[in-house]
């Protein structure tokens, strides 16, 4: 099944910035392991919106002698981008269910 | 140890050249982290280091498809030409073995120019090979870096004063000897013996041939044995490059499939 990613990855920085694992593990556990993202689809998705600037990427060195971690943040442009995009998907299921959910006359 | 996560890495950088470097550095880094922590999770839920190691990689897809997907997306800086990214570090080869023939002859000392050309030479061939094996080597890169050592080779030998072969190779006469030479040609044996009076004449006569004839014509003049000679040179160091870039790859590969 086809997923709008975009969106998906807006709402779930919504809750705070996070790095690309860490989307990744926070989508699953918000769909209860049932979506799982391809990190090959991931990061070309955070790179595009952070060209975009929806979301802003920043280098945190969490710990001494660990590695440093690029964590993604929404930014303003990101809030209305994610606003849009809900608009579109409520749009999309009524129409969809209209058709779908239809009984058989 | 080397493990499927370090070949990733490696095929990844090597399908990302035409990435800023900055950039391309920066996404390796969080590509690694995002699998050594994927891994790391995989092992605490009680699977094997092989497996969690395999399955991370494999998450991530083929290298080359996740490249192409990465660079699909728009840059805001884009990275530069590649044939012109193949010459930069040529480039600063050329004027790095400028500066340093700079410091150890000084300009006007009349020290021997074989030691600039073999300098410059071998930062070229040293920085070419670094960039080499960094960037995806292509006709361009290769056109680039030829035209850039002729023109160091050409106008290297153009400083001579003596045409080297003029004397069917049995002297060779470098800047700072060729003014003692001019001097007193009496005082100066050839290599091979003692110097005749007619080998002395012609000496003399070429150095003042040389002297005189402007540096572009000799320069001119140098262009197609230089040209010859740099791509010649640039091809054996593009081929080392390669062959380097394969060796390295196949033994990441092999360490992988061990580990």
């Amino acid at each position: 099944m086809k997923v709008e990613l975009e969106g998906l990855v807006l709402a779930v920085l919504l809750n705070g910035p996070l790095h690309g694992y860490g989307i990744v593990k926070e989508l699953r556990a918000q769909t209860a392991e049932l979506l799982t993202v391809g990190e090959g689809l991931l990061y070309p998705l955070l790179h595009r919106l952070e060209e975009e600037g929806l979301i802003v990427g920043t280098w945190l060195h969490p710990q001494p002698g660990k590695p440093p971690r690029k964590t993604y943040a929404l930014t303003k442009e990101g809030h209305a981008r994610l606003n849009t995009r809900r608009e579109e998907w409520k749009t999309m299921q009524t129409i969809v269910n209209q058709v779908l959910l239809r009984e058989g006359v | 140890m080397a493990s499927h996560i370090d070949w990733y890495l490696i095929e990844l950088e090597r399908e990302l050249t035409a990435f800023p470097e900055e950039r391309r550095h920066a996404l390796l880094v969080e590509v690694e982290n995002h699998l050594r922590e994927q891994m790391s999770d995989m092992v605490e839920i009680g699977m094997s280091h092989a497996i969690a190691d395999q399955e991370s990689v494999l998450q991530f897809g083929e290298p080359s498809e996740f490249a192409k997907r990465i660079l699909g997306t728009k840059l805001e800086h884009p990275a530069p030409n590649l044939s012109l990214k193949g010459s930069n570090d040529a480039i600063a080869g050329y004027v790095l073995a400028s500066f340093i023939f700079a410091l150890l002859a000084g300009f006007g000392m009349h020290q021997d120019e074989p030691l600039w050309v073999a300098t410059g030479t071998a930062c070229l061939v040293v920085m070419g090979f670094g960039s080499f094996v960094r960037s995806r080597i292509n006709l361009g890169s290769f056109l680039a870096c030829s035209a850039i050592l002729t023109v160091f080779v050409a106008s290297g030998m153009a400083l001579t004063l003596v045409e080297p072969g003029k004397l069917d190779g049995r002297v060779a006469v470098p800047r700072s000897t060729a003014f003692r030479l001019l001097e007193s040609p009496e005082s100066m044996p050839l290599l091979t013996g003692p110097m005749t009076q007619d080998t002395a004449q012609r000496i003399t006569e070429l150095l003042d041939e040389g002297l005189q004839r402007p540096f572009f014509a000799k320069f001119v003049t140098y262009l197609r044995e230089g040209f010859v000679f740099s791509t010649l040179i640039t091809g054996m160091v593009m081929l080392a490059a390669a062959m380097f870039r394969w060796a390295r790859s196949k033994v990441a590969r092999l360490r992988a499939k061990l580990a």
